[in-house]
């Protein structure tokens, strides 16, 4: 449970930052003090993508020491944009909330 | 296909914190104090909010949300008590996490009567992982550890005993009955976590539970 939580953090970070684009490889460095389990978190990666603009992505795990939990880079197909309509995002998790004033301080 | 690499440099669990710092603001607008209240199931993180409920902090008003994957059973027992309880399930909703996020406390937040309270306490749901890695908004960590789960926790769970302000080794009065060296446990809490409070308390004999009051009620005041 605990990479499949992190795993919907990784798909939500991948595709804000993909905007719309077609993500081909996502890289996490993945501190060992995380008890995240890299195998783990690539299985559930792969559930938690599909329907979304990171379906069959590769997950690419970088092990560090400490407790860095990073999402570094993407790559994504740039042919296709966010005004192209044959590739939907779809919003994964519980709906944005309104941050209220606190989110622009 | 022209691919192209995008750097992000994001923290996976940044977009909590997001959150996390919404909810403080909201929390410390209203005059609100937060306590996360983390264990793995069963170690008697709602039995020892009982206890500082009947004992009462001083002049503090506590109020209570409970995080459970379904069910009521802990509200229920709180709502007993005649204090403010919300209850947030995980599922359905939230798709049943072992957790509670900054989301998910977000969306409870207009349930809670913060004008009518001056402590909140969180229970998370009970799991010595997940909720180590989800801020929620909160002042302060705390955790229980039962001493029917063995002295190595600390060391297999070192994420979750170190990110905690106070430390409560519940259960206690087993001790007569079961093989546990309580003073492995507390080694074994220094190694990973110096800086923790720890207390030794039995929800049910009442033992220790004198320093878990104080120890909310002085939070409370801060």
């Amino acid at each position: 449970m605990h990479e499949l939580a992190l795993s919907r953090a990784i798909v939500d970070a991948a595709l804000r930052h993909a905007e719309g684009r077609p993500v081909e490889v996502v890289h996490v460095k993945l501190g060992e003090m995380r008890q995240a389990v890299p195998r783990s978190l690539a299985f559930y990666f792969e559930i938690v993508a599909r329907g979304t603009d990171c379906e069959g992505a590769e997950l690419e795990i970088e092990t560090l020491e400490g407790d860095q939990l990073e999402v570094a880079w993407i790559d994504v197909n740039d042919d296709r944009r966010r005004d192209d309509t044959s590739s939907p995002t779809r919003h994964i998790g519980p709906s944005a909330p309104d941050f209220g004033e606190a989110a622009h301080a | 296909m022209h691919r192209v690499r995008v750097a992000v440099a994001e923290g996976v669990l940044d977009a909590n914190e997001t959150i996390a710092r919404a909810n403080r603001e909201d929390f410390d607008r209203a005059g609100v104090t937060v306590i996360n209240l983390m264990s793995a199931p069963g170690a008697g993180k709602t039995a020892l909010l009982e206890r500082a409920i009947e004992a009462g902090l001083g002049e503090a008003r506590i109020g209570v949300l409970e995080g459970d994957v379904q069910g009521s059973l802990d509200a229920d027992r709180i709502a007993h008590l005649h204090v403010p309880v919300v209850q947030l399930n995980t599922d359905p909703g939230f798709g049943g996490e072992c957790h509670l996020d900054a989301n998910m406390v977000r969306s409870a937040i207009p349930e809670i009567p913060l004008d009518e309270i001056d402590l909140l306490a969180i229970e998370n749901v009970g799991n010595l992982v997940c909720p180590a890695e989800f801020r929620v908004g909160e002042d302060a960590r705390a955790m229980v550890c039962s001493v029917a789960e063995g002295e190595d926790k600390p060391l297999k769970y070192p994420l979750m005993f170190r990110s905690c302000d106070l430390i409560c080794v519940n259960k206690i009065d087993l001790l007569p009955h079961i093989e546990f060296d309580l003073e492995l446990l507390l080694a074994n809490i220094e190694t990973v976590n110096p800086e923790a409070t720890v207390l030794t308390t039995s929800a049910r004999s009442g033992e220790g539970v004198e320093a878990w009051v104080q120890w909310l009620a002085a939070l409370a005041a801060a």
